[in-house]
């Protein structure tokens, strides 16, 4: 034993620190892992509030025209929205940032002049929402409108789809 | 007592384990699960759209709506125990 010269650390010492630099190295890629996914997240969150408030804009900002029947009984046309002006709005007007890129379909065609954009295959991040709402782009008369609401045979709304694309 | 060919005492190894499992713990404890705000509002705005729709076009009228709240409804969403979001449809 005499002879052993030269020995600076045990082996039970390289063992540990071994070990202890692996586990090191495994929290720091969980950790890595974790911010990258928080990051993603927030982005989706982001786009996704975007395309929710353009599409409220677009359904809740054009609703359906009563007569003035049905206007004086004091209705609202909450959830039946008027299409007719939406080909020339804008991102502006839907209140979509210049830098976001933006698909707006009706019924799978698109149906805003304003965002028509193409998508690429690589985009990482997109948020697509679709919202089904009733269209109706004429005066709505009282007699049809109670019709509906008591669910006789309606064929005053037309049941439409609106799937508003969003990424950066 | 002699030990030869060790180089830390076995208190300077002990601290460093502490700080190894301190900085583990303060990592973890600082680790936050993405937010899902964003699409538990679409949801709850689709079950919104739904509701209106059927309404509008006579899916649901005065006579369907029971005086018990409870009654006949069956419940859409539901979401983790700290937050539940409920949209019911009652016939």
């Amino acid at each position: 034993m005499k002879n052993q010269k030269g020995q600076f650390f045990s082996l039970d010492f390289i063992i540990a620190m071994a070990i202890a630099v692996l586990a090191l190295g495994m929290l720091l890629h969980f950790y890595e892992l974790n911010t990258y996914e928080q990051q993603n997240a927030r982005t989706q969150n982001e786009l996704t509030l975007i395309a929710m408030n353009s599409s409220n804009i677009l359904l809740n900002t054009n609703n359906c025209t009563a007569q003035t029947s049905l206007k004086n009984k004091g209705y609202e046309m909450h959830g039946c929205t008027d299409t007719s002006s939406w080909g020339t709005l804008t991102k502006a007007d839907l209140m979509i940032p210049d830098e976001f890129n933006c698909y707006i379909t009706k019924g799978g065609s698109p149906a805003i002049n304003g965002c028509v954009d193409v998508l690429l295959a690589n985009t990482p991040n997109i948020a697509v929402i679709e919202r089904n709402f009733l269209e109706r782009n004429l005066n709505i008369l009282k007699s049809a409108y109670e019709l509906c609401l008591d669910g006789g045979s309606c064929t005053l709304y037309t049941p439409a789809k609106l799937m508003v694309k969003i990424w950066k | 007592m002699e030990m030869k060919g060790v180089i830390f005492t076995f208190d300077a190894m002990l601290a460093l384990a502490i700080v190894i499992v301190l900085f583990s713990g303060i990592m973890i404890f600082n680790l936050a699960e993405p937010t899902t705000g964003a699409t538990q509002s679409l949801r709850y705005t689709n079950a919104t759209d739904s509701a209106i729709n059927e309404y509008l076009t006579g899916g649901i009228t005065k006579d369907d709506l029971p005086s018990d709240p409870n009654t006949n409804c069956k419940e859409f969403f539901e979401f983790s125990s700290d937050v539940v979001l409920e949209v019911r449809k009652c016939i």
